[in-house]
C-alpha cells in the first residue's frame, strides 16, 4: 500500500492531512477565495463582530479576519520553508560529516550540539533577533539556526549506525569517494527520520514565528501573520475577543496537524509499524 | 563507578559552558554600533575620555583576550549593570528567577499529576479508544500556542468570570492563569513520556510474573508498573526544563509576571538594555545545564545501568 492511503485510514491522520494541503491551497489562491483585501482598512467598520459580510468579524483597522487568516497561509508556509531548509541544510551537513568522519571534529561538534540543545530554543531566537533585528524572515533564519542542532544530532546519530552497514563498506571497497558515499549511499537511507523530523521543526517553525511575532519582533504590519494578528488585537481583546480567538485557532490547528501528521509518518516510516498496519 | 560517572558528567559540563559563554560573546560582539558609541548616544565622547573608556571595558585588546575577560567576570560574579537602572545584572537575575521558579515549580507539580494520571489510563488499556483520545489531548497540548491560551484564560476566567487577576503577581490568585497555561503545554510531552514508561515496564517479566500471581490489575500498575517508570518519568521530565523555561518566557509576558523571561525580552530586547539581556540568556542557560547535570546524576545514583551508557 502507498504511503499516503497508509496515511488517509486513520481519520484523525487524514483530517490533519487536508488541513496541511489546504495551506498551500489557500496560499496559491488566496487572491480568488479570500472575500477581501487582506490591508484594505476600513475604519468605519473596526472590530465588528463575526457577520454575514463578516464571517469572522473585522480587525483594528476593519479588516476582514477571515481574508487575513486566509492570507496568512503565505507568511506561514514561508517561515516554515525558510526555517526548515536552514535547519535541515545546516544540522544534517555538521551532523552527517562529524558522524561519518569521527575523531577530533566530531567531539568537538558532540559539545557543541550538546550545548546548544540546553539552550531554551527560543532564547538562541530572541538572541538572533535582538542582535540582528525583527522582520519575517530574520525570524525564520533565526528558528532555522535554533533547530539546526536538533537535525545534527539525529544526523549524527543515524550515521554512526549506518557507516558500519555492509554497503557502505562495500562502496568504499570500490573506491567511492567519502562525499559520495555520504551523499549518494548514506543520506537517502536516512532520509525517512529527517523527514519525519522536518515535520515537527514545521510545527515549531509556527508556534515560535506566532511567538516571535505576538511579542512585534517577527512580521512587521501590513503582513498578514497569525501572531502578528494576535499581537495588535490583544489591546483590544475586552471590546472585540473574536480578534484574538480565530487567528490563534488557525495557529492551533495548523500546528496540531503537522504533530499528527509527524507522528503518523513516523510510525508509518518505521518498518515494525508498517508490517503492523497492513 | 559512581564517581567516575559524576566526574565524567562534569568534565562534559565545563565545555558545554563555554561553549554557551562563547556564543553569547559572539553576538554581543555582533551587535550592531560601536558600544562605546552606543553608551554616548548621540554626543560623540572627547578622543581621551573615548580612549579611556575602551581601555577601562578591555575593548582595545585582542578579541580572545576580551572573551577570557569576558568569561573571568562571569565567574566571579561580575555580570555588568543594568543600562537603565544601574543595578548589578546577577542580584537583577536572581531576584527575577524567584518569581520564575515559582511559576515553573507551580505548572510543572500541575503538569505532571494531570500528565501521569491521563497516562495511567492510557496505560491501563493500550490502543483503546481512550488511549487514542488521551494521546490526542496531549498533543493538542503541547500544539497550544502558549501566548494564545494565556489570553483565552485571562478572557473566561478574569475578564469575563473575573474570578482571578489578569496579570502581575501579587499573591497566590495571580499565580493561577500563568501556572495553567504553562501546565497546559506541558502536560502533553510528560504524558506521552509516561505512557511510553509504563507500557515499556509492563512488558517485563516481573510485572507478567505479579500478573501470575492473581494480583489485581491495580496492584500490579500501582506497585510493580508506576514503581518502575518513575524513574524514567522524572528524569525525562527533568530533561525537558529547557523547553518549561522557554515556554514561561513567553508566558510571563503575556500575564506582565515579573519573572527573568520577562526581564529578558522587554528590558533586554524591548529597551534594548543589552547587558540585562545577555545576562539573563546566560543565567537561564547556567541554570537549564545545571538543572540537566543534577538530574542525570541523580538517575544514575538510582539506576547503576546509566552510569555505563556513556556518549
Amino acid at each position: 500500500m502507498s504511503t499516503v492511503s497508509l496515511l488517509v485510514r486513520d481519520p484523525i491522520t487524514a483530517f490533519a492531512l487536508v488541513v496541511v494541503l489546504s495551506l498551500f491551497f489557500f496560499a496559491a489562491t488566496a487572491d480568488w477565495v479570500a472575500p477581501y483585501s487582506y490591508r484594505d482598512a476600513d475604519l468605519w467598520r473596526r472590530l465588528q463582530p463575526p457577520s454575514r459580510e463578516h464571517p469572522l468579524g473585522t480587525d483594528h483597522l476593519g479588516r476582514d479576519i477571515l481574508s487575513r487568516i486566509i492570507y496568512g497561509t503565505r507568511p506561514t508556509l514561508l517561515v516554515i520553508a525558510i526555517a526548515v531548509v536552514v535547519a535541515i541544510v545546516t544540522g544534517t551537513l555538521i551532523g552527517l560529516f562529524s558522524g561519518y568522519f569521527g575523531g577530533k571534529v566530531d567531539l568537538v561538534v558532540s559539545r557543541v550540539i550538546d550545548a546548544l540543545m540546553s539552550f531554551p530554543a527560543i532564547l538562541i531566537a530572541l538572541a538572533i533577533v535582538a542582535v540582528w533585528g525583527s522582520g519575517l524572515e530574520k525570524v525564520a533564519i533565526a528558528i532555522g539556526i535554533a533547530e539546526s542542532s536538533v537535525f545534527a544530532r539525529l544526523a549524527r546519530g543515524l550515521v554512526l549506525v549506518e557507516k558500519e552497514q555492509l554497503y557502505v563498506l562495500a562502496s568504499r571497497a570500490l573506491g567511492a569517494s567519502s562525499s559520495r558515499i555520504i551523499f549518494r549511499h548514506i543520506l537517502p537511507n536516512i532520509a525517512g527520520p529527517l523527514i519525519v523530523q522536518a515535520t515537527f521543526t514545521a510545527a515549531a517553525a509556527i508556534l515560535w514565528e506566532a511567538a516571535l511575532s505576538f511579542l512585534g519582533l517577527g512580521a512587521q504590519p501590513p503582513t498578514p501573520s497569525w501572531g502578528l494578528m494576535l499581537y495588535e488585537a490583544k489591546d483590544y481583546m475586552r471590546t472585540a475577543p473574536h480578534a484574538i480567538v480565530f487567528p490563534g485557532l488557525a495557529i492551533f490547528i495548523t500546528v496540531l496537524s503537522f504533530n499528527i501528521l509527524g507522528d503518523a509518518l513516523r510510525d508509518l516510516l518505521d518498518p515494525r509499524f508498517r508490517r503492523l498496519m497492513r | 563507578m559512581l564517581l567516575n560517572y559524576i566526574a565524567y558528567r562534569l568534565t562534559l559540563y565545563i565545555p558545554t559552558l563555554f561553549i554557551i559563554l562563547f556564543v553569547v560573546f559572539t553576538l554581543v560582539k555582533l551587535l550592531p554600533g560601536d558600544p562605546i558609541r552606543v553608551m554616548y548616544g548621540e554626543i560623540n565622547p572627547p578622543p581621551e575620555v573615548e580612549a579611556a573608556l575602551r581601555e577601562k571595558l578591555g575593548l582595545d585588546k585582542p578579541l580572545i583576550v576580551q572573551f577570557l575577560l569576558y568569561v573571568y567576570r562571569i565567574f566571579t560574579g561580575d555580570w555588568g549593570k543594568s543600562i537603565a537602572t544601574g543595578e548589578p545584572v546577577l542580584e537583577l537575575a536572581v531576584r527575577r528567577f524567584t518569581a520564575t521558579l515559582e511559576l515553573t515549580v507551580a505548572s510543572l507539580a500541575i503538569a505532571t499529576v494531570v500528565g501521569i494520571t491521563l497516562a495511567y489510563i492510557a496505560a491501563m488499556k493500550p490502543n483503546s479508544a481512550i488511549d487514542r483520545l488521551i494521546g490526542i489531548v496531549s498533543m493538542a497540548g503541547y500544539s497550544m500556542p502558549v501566548f494564545w491560551w494565556g489570553l483565552i484564560l485571562i478572557l473566561i476566567f478574569s475578564v469575563n468570570l473575573k474570578l482571578f487577576p489578569p496579570g502581575g503577581r501579587e499573591g497566590l490568585e495571580s499565580l493561577v492563569l500563568p501556572a495553567l497555561t504553562l501546565a497546559t503545554v506541558n502536560f502533553g510531552i510528560i504524558a506521552r513520556v509516561s505512557r511510553a514508561a509504563m507500557l515499556e515496564v509492563s512488558t517485563q517479566d516481573f510485572v507478567a510474573a505479579a500478573r501470575a500471581r492473581g494480583f489485581s490489575e491495580r496492584r500490579v500498575m500501582l506497585a510493580y508498573v508506576m514503581r518502575n517508570a518513575v524513574i524514567t518519568i522524572v528524569t525525562l521530565v527533568g530533561l525537558r526544563f529547557g523547553i518549561l523555561m522557554g515556554g514561561a518566557v513567553i508566558t510571563e509576558t503575556v500575564f506582565a509576571y515579573p519573572g527573568i523571561g520577562r526581564m529578558i525580552v522587554e528590558t533586554g530586547i524591548f529597551a534594548r538594555d543589552y547587558p540585562v539581556l545577555f545576562g539573563g540568556v546566560v543565567f537561564v542557560a547556567l541554570v537549564v545545564m545545571t538543572v540537566n547535570l543534577v538530574v542525570d546524576i541523580l538517575y544514575a545514583i538510582v539506576d547503576p545501568r546509566a552510569r555505563v551508557a556513556r556518549g
